[in-house]
């Protein structure tokens, strides 16, 4: 892991959040943390060089018109097919996360994908279609009938 | 609500541009609005303006959790119908867990749970198992493929 000191923990903990929208908003941030301008422009070019900052960018609502049905789709696929049937699946549009997760006794299935329709029937036609394609061991639809809890990590915020 | 149909030719460019990561220069919105032909004011105001209408749900920082020292997994039980509720309350106390769904399927409960730097991971989901009395299936990550979807809005990019 790095080393970050308080003012990097400061700064990660504002820019998680929202830069203002103003012509320096650097400034701002500056002034807050403690930092002139051209510092806080270096340490976050620094934190984009070396990975742990991905990108400066705007975020949109995850609302595609008309897509109201959603499901992750678990399947159970051989594993010298998991790459080739990952990267398969990320092709799809209606496909908006892929993932490879660890399997165990209890749980076959290793390829996880978010898929979204315009309905429930749609749904599951696309994935029967994404099955035909892939040709998985097995594989399952689980549809998410209650959202429990939707938060968002909050890195350094007791700073 | 603005929708994606709703945005302009202008919007889109600058959304489609900016979502990829502002320029990170002490005059982020200035630089971007160069290629695109806007001037910073011009950047800002149309920003302001995508967010107010919450096509934009954040303008920030997208860092590399596992850089910054965090670690996480997404975990699975399943819970008897009368207990649903009382496990999943019991669960979302945890601070550490940031999304949780009911799904219908035999594993039922599906949460992701992330501890900080310093933190165990491993010792959390054990006290967790321990509060709940339920043992949960453990499925961290071994590979990404596709993670969420950046929206093409540029005009090739609408279907």
């Amino acid at each position: 892991m790095m080393n970050f000191d308080d003012k990097d923990k400061r700064l990660i903990s504002i820019l998680q959040e929202n830069i203002p929208l103003e012509s320096r908003p650097f400034k701002n941030i500056g002034e807050r943390v403690g930092l002139d301008e051209e510092e806080v422009v270096d340490r976050i070019r620094k934190m984009s060089d070396n990975g742990v900052l991905k990108r400066l960018a705007p975020l949109l609502h995850h609302r595609k018109a008309g897509f109201e049905a959603n499901g992750m789709i678990v399947w159970q696929v051989p594993r010298d097919r998991e790459d080739e049937t990952g990267l398969r699946l990320s092709q799809y549009d209606e496909v908006s996360h892929c993932y490879l997760r660890e399997t165990g006794p209890e749980w076959k299935y290793n390829l996880y994908s978010m898929v979204h329709a315009e309905s429930e029937d749609e749904l599951e036609h696309r994935v029967e279609e994404m099955a035909e394609e892939i040709q998985p061991e097995d594989y399952a639809i689980l549809r998410s009938t209650e959202e429990l809890k939707k938060t968002s990590l909050k890195y350094f915020s007791s700073l | 609500m603005m929708r994606a149909e709703d945005l302009s030719e202008k919007d889109k460019e600058l959304l489609t541009r900016a979502q990829k990561g502002l320029p990170l220069s002490t005059t982020p919105f200035e630089d971007i609005g160069e290629k695109l032909d806007m001037d910073g004011e011009e950047v800002v105001k149309r920003l302001r303006k995508l967010k107010e209408g919450k096509m934009i749900r954040r303008i920030g920082g997208v860092f590399d959790s596992k850089m910054l020292g965090w670690e996480s997994t997404l975990l699975a039980a399943k819970v008897p119908k009368d207990k649903f509720y009382d496990v999943a309350e019991q669960i979302n106390e945890h601070p550490g867990v940031t999304h949780n769904y009911r799904r219908d399927y035999e594993y039922n409960l599906w949460f992701t749970l992330s501890v900080g730097p310093n933190e165990d991971l491993q010792g959390e989901i054990e006290k967790l198992e321990k509060k709940t009395g339920y043992e949960f299936l453990q499925l961290p990550k071994k590979k990404k493929y596709k993670l969420g979807v950046k929206l093409d809005l540029s005009a090739e990019g609408d279907k």
